[in-house]
């Protein structure tokens, strides 16, 4: 079975004055975050949802999956101070309901452009490799500044992705992962794959899209509401 | 749920757009699988139509023909994973019940034939996007068995079963098909599939694409003819017309009924001294109705049937960038001498 795990136990706290962290803030009447697990209730390979939010929300995000019948949504949990400690939360609750050999797709929130297909992609690719990455190519050069004054070096573009979720894996090999980072002390990596890698398994890459990007800042918040703006265009 | 649709905003350009949509609790959620390209929709794409007409019109997602398979349901009619055509036109009561269209209450009409209905790909947004939302009533179970990419042509054979409507076949003797393209050759699988008995000569102009039509008698047009048919049906359009359509005035037997489906977009000139003499009807027929597609749904079960339909599938190609639906629009386009399509799949 293919699980979604939803993380949406960020704090907002790049989105500036807003009194609520982005992945609630309404986009069409209806919180961002709820955008983004529609798209993985809607898709025909996901079997459940498990989300990690804030634990105050916690009731909030219950009585939203009843609002907007977010049917597959089989747990609410609390997050915890880091995105490593969220993540964590969510594949305990998912060991409740899922199996070792299932696939968990981890997802921000806070990306509600994600397409049928990069998810489709996903589950494919890790039911072969059992780790996988969702990557576009670097379009932009990286520069690379190690005292964030000089430029130190600039890596050869054609090596260089940028990475974007879902991250997906069979359950046993991420939380294994999790559970070393755990008894080696390693507190706060913010890449899953990162701590798939550090157990000396492969990770393959799957294609992302431009549209799937992260909304992290009010920049991003626009950008969305400008694409969602064109689209709605009427014919007469 | 945030997902794609696709939009010619100007002749030859297509662009992706995000669309919102809205998941309400009378209205069914249906994932779109298999999509086939329209004339009407090539016309769009191109640019070939009235530029003021196309300046209302844009931009406007493309597709009419399309099938898909429920994801959600609150209305309870379909379950989950039911295969599903996709209709494309709706009307509203108050609307049918307007003087002007009070005849569609005939069965050999129907609602199809109403003024301002609205049309998918024409007066409203298409089906190119991944997922759709609409009431029960515009979507129609078909067997699961049948693959998508030959269900996709039902719209197609629903529009020939609304041609088939307007003729009364216990009066027919003799019926001649104009057209050798792709509606010339629907409509023949819908006459030989229902009426298996009738006389039917098929007329067009290429050699190759006639030898299609298996089970008819088939004619070049530029051969002479000296039969005579009671029922002729035209399925050619656009530049062609006038030259068919005086073709079939000339060989239509007295008081013989002729069907015109083709889309002209300019006026033609007819021998209307030959129309009178001869006392013909003529009828036209547009898009269909629920009941044809319930019809052609219930054909699928018909294993001829769909060995008839299946040749039609030129190519499936998985749409995974604009250019992959660019392509298929110019490999439909630049197809001259082959019946079928190419097929669109996400």
């Amino acid at each position: 079975m293919n699980f979604a795990l939803i993380l949406a136990a960020g704090s907002g706290s790049r989105m500036g004055n807003s009194d609520r962290p982005k992945q609630f803030l309404p986009i069409y009447g209806k919180p961002l975050m709820v955008h983004t697990i529609e798209a993985f209730e809607m898709h025909d390979e996901i079997d459940g949802v498990v989300i990690v939010t804030n634990e105050s929300y916690i009731d909030q995000v219950k009585v939203w999956c009843k609002q907007y019948d977010l049917s597959k949504v089989k747990a609410v949990v609390a997050g915890g101070n880091s995105r490593q400690i969220s993540v964590y939360n969510g594949l305990i609750a998912l060991k409740e309901i899922a199996n070792d050999s299932d696939i968990v797709l981890i997802h921000d929130a806070a990306r509600p452009l994600i397409s049928s297909k990069i998810i489709s992609s996903n589950i494919e690719a890790c039911k072969k490799y059992d780790a996988v990455d969702t990557v576009i190519k670097a379009t932009d050069t990286i520069i690379v500044s190690k005292d964030n004054e000089t430029l130190s070096s600039i890596p050869n573009r054609s090596e260089l992705y940028q990475g974007q979720t879902p991250q997906s894996f069979k359950l046993c090999l991420i939380l294994e992962a999790h559970e070393k980072a755990k008894s080696n002390l390693i507190p706060n990596v913010t890449d899953d794959c990162k701590l798939v890698l550090s157990l000396g398994k492969e990770v393959h890459l799957v294609e992302g899209s431009v549209q799937n990007f992260k909304i992290t800042t009010f920049d991003d918040l626009m950008i969305l509401k400008a694409l969602l703006k064109l689209g709605k265009s009427e014919v007469l | 749920m945030f997902t794609n649709i696709y939009k010619v905003t100007s002749p030859t350009v297509i662009e992706k757009f995000v669309d919102n949509v809205e998941l309400e609790t009378d209205k069914v959620v249906v994932k779109v699988d298999y999509m086939a390209i329209c004339k009407a929709d090539i016309r769009y794409f191109l640019g070939a139509r009235d530029k003021n007409v196309l300046e209302h019109k844009y931009p406007l997602a493309p597709i009419h023909e399309a099938v898909g398979h429920v994801i959600k349901d609150p209305t309870n009619t379909f379950k989950k994973g039911d295969k599903v055509i996709l209709i494309p036109n709706s009307t509203t009561k108050e609307n049918l019940s307007r003087d002007i269209n009070y005849r569609c209450a005939r069965p050999d009409l129907g609602s199809n034939y109403a003024l301002n209905a609205t049309f998918r790909s024409s007066t409203t947004d298409g089906f190119l996007r991944q997922y759709y939302t609409c009431f029960p009533s515009l979507l129609v179970k078909y067997n699961d068995k049948i693959s998508g990419e030959i269900a996709v042509f039902s719209e197609l054979l629903s529009v020939s079963n609304a041609a088939l409507r307007r003729i009364d076949f216990s009066k027919v003797k003799k019926l001649a098909l104009f057209g050798d393209g792709i509606m010339g050759y629907v409509v023949y699988v819908m006459l030989v599939n229902k009426y298996n008995d009738l006389d039917i000569t098929v007329f067009g102009t290429m050699e190759e694409k006639l030898k299609m039509f298996k089970k008819a008698k088939t004619k070049l047009v530029s051969e002479p003819c000296n039969e005579w048919f009671d029922t002729l049906i035209e399925c050619v359009g656009g530049q062609y017309s006038e030259n068919a359509i005086n073709n079939m005035i000339n060989i239509a037997s007295v008081g013989a009924d002729l069907i015109l489906m083709g889309v002209s977009e300019s006026k033609i000139p007819l021998n209307t001294r030959l129309i009178l003499e001869k006392g013909l009807t003529i009828k036209g027929v547009t898009r269909s109705n629920r009941e044809d597609f319930e019809t052609v749904a219930s054909l699928f079960n018909n294993e001829e049937f769909v060995n008839d339909v299946k040749p039609l599938v030129l190519s499936v190609n998985n749409i995974n960038s604009l250019n992959d639906i660019y392509k298929c629009f110019y490999d439909d386009i630049n197809n001259k001498t082959v019946i079928g399509k190419n097929i669109m799949t996400w």
